[in-house]
């Protein structure tokens, strides 16, 4: 037995493989049903949070003019969106919960977006710090998006999948007419992110 | 456009699949849930198939079952239970020869040292490459080797695997 030493121990035991073919196009029918998945994740997730908005302007209204039923001055509205006053705001840049989903998808598995702090936002100038949860423990990702294009940082993630963070990101920012974290109505930062 | 991708894809996937598959065998210990975790990593590569290089699609996907391999041993619902009744084994420990196969011996160890003897020893990774798949330091690669070794020593009784932990990185 002068082989029989580990790594012959291990290409022995998988020597007898069942034979298993992956075929391209039930993969690529996979990645699809992935992304679809995915979308409808985001949809859900995105209709929850333009109805929470819209609620809470609703009752922050109703509380704001039942003692005088005088005119109540409300948020000018993104040039973008429409005039329908009973339409629910979308939001016109990315939001934060659609950047965890998207960041999560470029994930390796085993590394996730760590639980959220309270205050977690795109800033103006289009930068986002995450928490993230690792095999080896906790690290933090920063990210920066802008006209000029998006980056990705963090000690605990490799090159190559912080370029794929990165392209995820700036594909979902795409998605809207601002860049994350665009300061809009004159100071006040979009709600929706 | 997209016949390009698919060719390019199945060519690398033909060249990489059966290395995967026995990476994650040796990582689960049985051929379904190696076929599941290796489809699923697939299936990532070729979502980012445009994005990466082929050479960088290996290491990812090794990455995926890697890691995928260890979470599933982590999932409470996949951990072991206790049982009153024990299982039939095809032989019990005897003097003369192993009390374990190597795939056994695998199994009883902790995740992170499986994979990393899996690694090393399967995929023929260097300290540094295993290091940056499981996202640990070196450090930590040569002592989950060092303590992996000597418990599949003890496991299977066999004096065969002395000496691999001395070998350089």
């Amino acid at each position: 037995m002068s082989d029989n030493d580990l790594r012959t121990l291990m290409r022995d035991a998988v020597g007898d493989a069942p034979a298993r073919e992956f075929s391209t196009p039930v993969i690529a029918s996979a990645a699809r049903a992935r992304t679809r998945r995915r979308r409808a994740l985001y949809g859900v997730a995105g209709i929850g949070a333009a109805a929470s908005v819209a609620a809470a302007v609703a009752i922050g209204g109703s509380l704001l003019s039942s003692p005088a039923p005088a005119p109540v001055a409300q948020p000018s509205a993104p040039a973008s969106a429409p005039s329908d006053p009973g339409a629910i705001a979308l939001p016109s840049s990315l939001p934060v919960g659609e950047t965890v989903a998207v960041v999560d998808g470029a994930l390796p598995s085993g590394t996730s977006v760590g639980e959220l702090p309270m205050d977690a936002a795109w800033t103006p100038d289009g930068t986002i710090e995450l928490p993230l949860a690792t095999p080896s423990g906790t690290a933090s990702l920063s990210l920066s998006a802008s006209a000029s294009g998006c980056s990705a940082d963090s000690s605990a993630l490799d090159a190559a999948t912080l370029d794929a963070v990165a392209s995820a990101i700036c594909s979902a920012a795409a998605q809207y007419p601002n860049q994350p974290g665009t300061v809009v109505d004159g100071g006040s930062i979009d709600p929706a992110a | 456009m997209v016949e390009d991708r698919d060719g390019a894809f199945t060519e690398w996937a033909q060249r990489t699949a059966q290395q995967l598959r026995g990476t994650a065998y040796l990582l689960c210990g049985d051929w379904h849930t190696a076929d599941d975790v290796v489809q699923d990593a697939l299936v990532r590569v070729y979502e980012r198939w445009h994005r990466i290089r082929p050479e960088a699609a290996t290491s990812y996907a090794r990455r995926v079952v890697a890691t995928s391999a260890v979470d599933r041993s982590r999932k409470p619902w996949r951990r072991e239970v206790p049982s009153d009744v024990l299982p039939d084994r095809p032989s019990g420990p005897h003097d003369d020869g192993p009390d374990y196969d190597v795939v056994s011996a695998l199994a009883e160890l902790p995740s992170r040292q499986r994979a990393v003897l899996v690694l090393r020893f399967f995929d023929d990774l260097s300290v540094d490459d295993t290091a940056r798949v499981l996202g640990i330091t070196p450090g930590t690669v040569k002592s989950s080797t060092s303590r992996g070794l000597d418990r599949l020593r003890e496991l299977m009784r066999t004096p065969v695997l002395a000496g691999l932990d001395e070998e350089k990185p």
